[in-house]
């Protein structure tokens, strides 16, 4: 089974309808990871309670697993290396630690890890996403 | 294929061998159901409940301008806890 780690504006853009994403990687019969960092990241960034009714609906998907886990001290130091700065490192150390296959962000600061070696797993837009396919 | 709530009372009916034993089974079978999804909506909910939402960050049209919200929360959390997700 496909592992797929969504970063906190893949959520947003869904439950503001900017996209699907949430819906082609569930049906694509992946399971969605989710750090409780995440999660505390969009909620910080919600008010409207149809949001957050939309975004618990969500993280209640069957598919969708979450993880309160501590991270390991040598991933943070690994992704530092290659370049990730502040909580990306925690994002990027969470995708490795719950063995995902992709993590999926619009924000560019995770290029750094695009063919970087020793990185196990691939960032991709949700854009690259659907055109590859899971 | 079973569509309809009625089909399904009709269904369990049928298989527990008459309407007074389904009605006293369907709490079990709910629960049997439901309770791992209970479960986890018991825990999402403590989760966020120690949460705070700060602002809406859905009223902004421009993606780039959401993301670099996005990336102000994610410093402000990095500083305050995201240290101690580390062992």
């Amino acid at each position: 089974m496909v592992r797929v780690v969504l970063d906190s504006n893949e959520y947003v853009f869904y439950i503001m309808g900017l996209s699907d994403v949430v819906e082609f990687v569930l049906n694509a019969g992946a399971e969605v990871c989710v750090h409780t960092a995440i999660i505390e990241e969009v909620w910080r960034n919600l008010m409207a309670p149809a949001h957050k009714t939309a975004f618990l609906s969500v993280l209640l998907s069957p598919g969708v697993r979450i993880y309160t886990d501590k991270l390991p001290r040598a991933l943070r130091e690994k992704y530092a290396r290659l370049g990730l700065r502040g909580g990306d490192i925690l994002i990027a150390a969470f995708t490795e630690f719950c063995r995902a296959d992709i993590l999926v962000t619009e924000d560019t600061n995770f290029g750094v890890l695009k063919g970087a070696a020793d990185v196990p797993f691939e960032v991709l837009s949700y854009r690259q996403l659907r055109s590859r396919g899971l | 294929m079973v569509s309809r709530v009625g089909d399904i009372e009709e269904l369990l009916v049928e298989l527990l061998g008459g309407k007074e034993e389904a009605e006293r089974e369907a709490w079990r079978l709910m629960l049997l159901i439901y309770g791992s999804l209970l479960k986890k909506a018991e825990f999402l909910l403590s989760l966020v409940s120690g949460m705070p939402s700060e602002k809406d960050l859905t009223v902004l049209k421009d993606p780039e301008a959401i993301i670099r919200e996005l990336r102000k929360t994610r410093q402000k959390l990095w500083e305050e806890k995201y240290q101690n997700w580390f062992e």
